[in-house]
């Protein structure tokens, strides 16, 4: 019994709490919803680092492809085709299908390592209803004082919380 | 941003987000019915058949066994190749270009359109892989290093671009449409019990609904979205440097690209629609997918429609214009009134004339003219391709070594394997993976609840009304 839980099946009720939360400064540890609500990641500031790592896996893409189009075709074996440049313009076409396929698995492995998931893991947190049609606010109460717990609790009755619940 | 007023609501009978639940996960958590066996038996016997039976037989004597001759080198493998490519182009066209334009009635139809990417990629890729020959030497395609002579595979040619274009949009699409369904596993894998619920949480890899996940999700979508949305167009337009790479009249046109990526747009809308017709009566989710959803998707059709139709005009015009007697020949004699002329023009009414009846809005709502009108489209697009391998390469530049091509049962058998593989899937997809994305879906009930006033806002309505 270590996690206030507060269950919600409106969203709107959710983000009315959240901002009180937001408000007097409540340690919520979660919030897991069955969508994704992009005012409540606003509201609570979630950021993530993979647009920005994404366009670094990007440049190393291009650049690794281009640096293996270019060995392969002008140092390693150049072939004389009509006297055209080895250096060829249609190199692009592979650097840009090459760049993609580079970025997205490495975006996807960032993902998984990011989010901690692998097949077959066990959900880390489970509630019923929690992928279906309820909210949740988690709370640990190691991090509520009694004074906090109390207002917290307040917010959670007042916005009109389905159930408050310990787990 | 998406007008209700205009385009009526995306998801109809008021529903909670439970109901979506229940109502998507229906088909899977129903006991399968007759039809749903009946069309995977006939599927699954297709796929047996023609891959089980047909291909180890091509491989074991040789292309021989097709009707391709020397001068017409590419037959049905490369028209079927072509074609399924076209359609696997939907799922990407469905879900990126109408998330980037913010049309967000894709939501119900997006998972399907996905699905069928992956599947018609997959029987697409299977065409080249068997049309080399021999393909126990495909290694040799891949640039491993140096081979046994010393030589790189050669990087300038359009069909080395096919292999790798190919290879990186089945798995660039493959893992959009997986990722997109993590959390949609993960409702699943709450509802079920014993093996069941072992099977669901291995491929839902854990998921919780964190607002750190979700950022992570949203963020990863985007990106791989954004990155296959250009991914697209440099596919089939590499797929059409196959053939204007070539100096065949005919095949060397610089309209190619643009012409491919739209045909494969138009080839792929006709198919999502063709199944989302029998997915909505069969699972009765007219709810879901509404009428305004077919209504939408048969006005971009219209247009995608007429730009086929400009395309062929300018191919004739241009022929016309050139003064070149092996190119007119091509249009004029061959396609025209020649032999070949019966696809040309079948092909001309499926694609360019029979579309247009979508401008009437009573079409564009009766399902059942949408149904047949958009199968009379992929028939088109067969056709077309069939005009662009066939035609062109037997009838070249010198009339001695003119060459018609027939196919064989060999031929037939390969391509009706590839449609049981691609039904095979869509079955298993059915009855197995939530069809609808489910969050996505509970994302726009909400939007659309938000848009609606409140049971107080519509009694202080009510009063101030009544105080008036």
């Amino acid at each position: 019994m270590s996690k206030l839980v507060a269950v919600y099946n409106d969203d709107r009720k959710l983000m009315e709490a959240a901002a009180q939360l937001k408000a007097v400064n409540a340690p919520v540890e979660e919030v897991v919803t069955p969508f994704v609500i992009e005012e409540l990641l606003e509201t609570f500031h979630i950021k993530s680092n993979i647009p920005l790592l994404a366009f670094f896996y990007g440049l190393f893409g291009i650049t690794s492809v281009f640096a293996g189009l270019y060995y392969t075709f002008v140092i390693d074996y150049p072939i004389n085709i009509g006297g055209k440049p080895n250096l060829s313009l249609t190199f692009p076409v592979l650097m840009f299908v090459g760049t993609v396929l580079v970025t997205v698995l490495t975006t996807v492995v960032t993902f998984f390592v990011q989010a901690k998931m692998y097949p077959g893991k066990d959900p880390e947190f489970l509630y019923p209803g929690i992928n279906d049609d309820k909210m949740v606010v988690l709370i640990d109460k190691a991090d509520l004082s009694s004074d906090m717990e109390n207002k917290v609790r307040q917010i959670f009755e007042s916005t009109g919380a389905e159930k408050i619940d310990e787990v | 941003m998406y007008k209700k007023e205009v385009r009526g609501e995306l998801i109809l009978g008021n529903k909670s987000y439970g109901d979506i639940t229940r109502d998507i996960l229906k088909s899977q958590e129903e006991k399968a019915p007759l039809w749903w066996k009946l069309s995977f038996a006939l599927f699954f016997v297709l796929m047996a058949v023609g891959l089980g039976y047909y291909v180890p037989l091509t491989i074991a004597k040789g292309i021989g066994m097709w009707g391709n001759n020397n001068q017409v080198p590419w037959g049905w493998a490369i028209i079927n190749f072509v074609w399924w490519i076209g359609i696997g182009h939907a799922g990407t066209a469905f879900s990126i270009f109408l998330l980037v334009f913010r049309q967000k009635w894709r939501t119900s139809i997006n998972r399907a359109a996905e699905a069928m990417t992956v599947f018609a990629v997959l029987a697409a890729g299977l065409f080249p892989a068997i049309h080399v020959g021999r393909p126990w030497d495909e290694f040799f395609i891949f640039p491993y290093g140096p081979n046994s002579r010393g030589l790189w595979v050669n990087f300038n040619s359009p069909l080395l671009w096919d292999v790798f274009a190919i290879a990186t949009y089945l798995t660039t699409s493959a893992i959009f449409w997986y990722i997109g369904m993590l959390p949609d596993f993960a409702t699943v894998r709450d509802r079920s019990k014993g093996i069941k619920r072992k099977i669901y949480n291995a491929l839902s890899f854990g998921w919780v609904g964190s607002m750190d996940k979700w950022r992570k999700f949203e963020d990863t979508l985007v990106i791989l979205g954004g990155l296959a949305m250009p991914l697209v167009i440099a596919v089939h337009s590499i797929v059409s440097t196959d053939f204007s790479a070539g100096i065949l009249p005919g095949w060397h046109e610089t309209i190619f690209p643009p012409f491919f990526v739209v045909g494969a747009i138009f080839s792929g809308f006709s198919m999502v629609v063709t199944l989302m017709v029998l997915i909505r009566k069969a699972f009765k989710l007219h709810e879901y997918v509404t009428d305004d959803h077919f209504d939408a998707i048969a006005r971009i059709i219209t247009f995608v429609s007429l730009i086929m139709g400009s395309a062929y005009l300018i191919e004739l015009f241009i022929a016309w214009y050139s003064a070149n007697t092996y190119e007119t020949y091509v249009f004029d004699e061959n396609y025209l009134k020649g032999h070949y002329a019966l696809p040309y023009w079948l092909m001309l009414v499926f694609n360019a004339f029979l579309p247009q009846l979508f401008w009437f809005k009573k079409v564009r709502r009766n399902l059942t003219w949408v149904f047949w009108i958009t199968i009379g489209v992929n028939i088109g697009m067969w056709l077309e391709r069939y005009n662009i391998v066939v035609p062109p390469a037997a009838e070249d530049f010198l009339p001695a070594n003119w060459f018609h091509y027939a196919s064989t049962i060999v031929d037939k058998w390969v391509y009706l394997g590839t449609i049981g593989l691609f039904g095979v899937g869509v079955m298993l997809f059915i009855r197995f993976i939530p069809m609808m994305a489910m969050n996505e879906l509970k994302q726009q009930a909400k939007r659309h609840t938000e848009l609606k006033p409140t049971e107080e806002q519509l009694q202080e309505i009510k009063k101030y009304l009544e105080d008036e």
